[in-house]
């Protein structure tokens, strides 16, 4: 069996014109013959926000190196703990979200969310939207440190087929997809993963989200991905 | 090549702003019908000329007045609008049926998007209710979505309803605005016009922006 990943992440238009960093982020690893990866969107409305997003990418891919398994019930759950300790009272400074995959050597693993963004998967050759219909308005966000909200959830992964995947989104890219597409949208990444190494995978999406063309478009844009290709 | 722009939508995020405009009888009186066409005006003007940089202004006037409320201009972009046919007052002051026509609006996902950016809905009003309005009114301000929204308040003149105005207005660096001329009228649209104005310029345009009113220094303003 094999397992591909990339991702890529771009600061939007509304930051770069402000000077303001990404405050995005992305994790993209290779752990033990799978793969993990992560992506987080620090909340405009916070200072640090941005330091908030790193550090949630990177210890959902520490604690990953560091368990042989997760279960899935409990990754939101640890990984905010992790996340509100690293930071302590001065939390608020740093608020984000974050989405996370991990698929091992043999096609198993976890994905789950915890605030907006858009998780698509596809397993055994069923694809499915696997966030749940957003009920309010864009950019009203739940947080990582919210993690025990219904806003917040995980699931078990199984990429048994040739095609099965997760991809993982910041806002800035899914409140800007036709809904109708979602599908599509996903097998277009996957085929565009199928001929690319990590790194042209990255300028390949680099060049996508730079180009990005719903008007006024402002966010911030992150995605990854993990395929299953044989 | 861009090769995933078949996947994108191709229309702004929108940001609507809805209107609730009294145009019962008593608006006739005093200028006030007139400087809420003016404000209305003015307001419209404005947001068509926005350079709509994050979102796209999206406006819709809700009236009451006569014996029922009306849609008098459905959300539209406010790059689109040509002009504003001038407010005639008359009647009674039907706002439950308002309130209805805007949690209709609000609640629709086909009329107002999840990608949209939290809706903006401005009240005023120079008296009191005469329909059942209580339900209405909390269905508004509990509704699944637009209980999200932000929501501005003017009163006009000594018989407004102030404690329901007060109820309504939900921004708690705007309580509810009481107008007094004219040109108090055209302060609260200049600041309402401001507040949307930046947010749609704004990185982050679902955080509120405070109504700033300003100071009675417009000399054009008089009665």
């Amino acid at each position: 069996m094999r397992l591909l990943a990339g991702g890529a992440s771009v600061r939007g238009p509304a930051h770069q014109q402000d000077g303001l960093p990404n405050q995005d982020a992305l994790c993209v690893s290779g752990i033990r013959g799978g793969w993990c990866i992560a992506v987080a969107d620090g909340l405009g409305s916070r200072p640090l926000s941005h330091l908030g997003s790193q550090k949630a990418v990177q210890l959902f891919r520490r604690l990953t190196r560091q368990r042989q398994d997760w279960g899935h019930g409990e990754v939101a759950q640890v990984l905010r703990d992790a996340w509100l300790a690293h930071f302590g009272d001065r939390y608020r400074a740093y608020e984000t979200t974050c989405l996370w995959a991990w698929v091992d050597a043999a096609g198993r693993g976890v994905a789950g969310q915890g605030g907006d963004g858009l998780l698509l998967g596809r397993s055994q050759g069923v694809f499915k939207v696997l966030t749940a219909q957003r009920q309010g308005f864009g950019n009203q966000t739940t947080t990582l440190a919210q993690a025990d909200l219904p806003g917040c959830w995980s699931t078990e992964l199984v990429l048994s087929l040739p095609g099965d995947g997760v991809l993982l989104m910041t806002d800035g890219i899914s409140d800007d997809l036709v809904a109708e597409q979602l599908a599509s949208f996903f097998d277009a990444i996957y085929q565009r993963q199928l001929r690319c190494s990590k790194r042209r995978m990255r300028q390949w999406l680099t060049t996508e989200l730079h180009g990005w063309s719903t008007p006024c478009h402002g966010d911030d844009k992150t995605i990854a991905g993990i395929f299953r290709t044989d | 090549m861009v090769q995933l722009k078949k996947f994108q939508e191709q229309t702004a995020r929108p940001l609507p702003i809805i209107v609730l405009a009294d145009i019962s009888g008593s608006m006739s009186v005093e200028g006030k019908i007139e400087a809420l066409n003016k404000g209305l005006k003015d307001m419209i003007t404005s947001f068509s000329s926005e350079s709509r940089l994050r979102a796209e202004i999206q406006v819709s006037v809700i009236t009451f007045g006569g014996s029922q409320a009306a849609l008098n201009l459905p959300l539209t972009p406010a790059h689109q609008l040509q002009g504003f046919t001038p407010l005639v007052a008359e009647g009674m002051t039907p706002l439950g049926d308002a309130l209805s026509l805007a949690s209709g609006m609000i609640e629709d996902k086909d009329c107002i998007p999840s990608r949209a950016y939290r809706p903006v809905i401005v009240l005023i009003s120079d008296g009191y209710p005469t329909d059942d309005w209580q339900a209405p009114f909390a269905r508004l301000l509990n509704g699944e979505r637009s209980s999200k929204a932000t929501r501005f308040a003017m009163g006009i003149g000594a018989d407004a309803d102030v404690s329901m105005l007060s109820d309504f207005a939900n921004d708690p660096e705007a309580p509810l605005f009481r107008a007094e001329n004219a040109r108090d009228i055209h302060r609260f649209f200049r600041a309402v016009t401001m507040s949307v104005s930046a947010r749609s310029q704004s990185v982050t345009p679902n955080q509120p922006t405070p109504l700033q009113i300003t100071g009675g220094d417009d000399q054009d303003w008089e009665f």
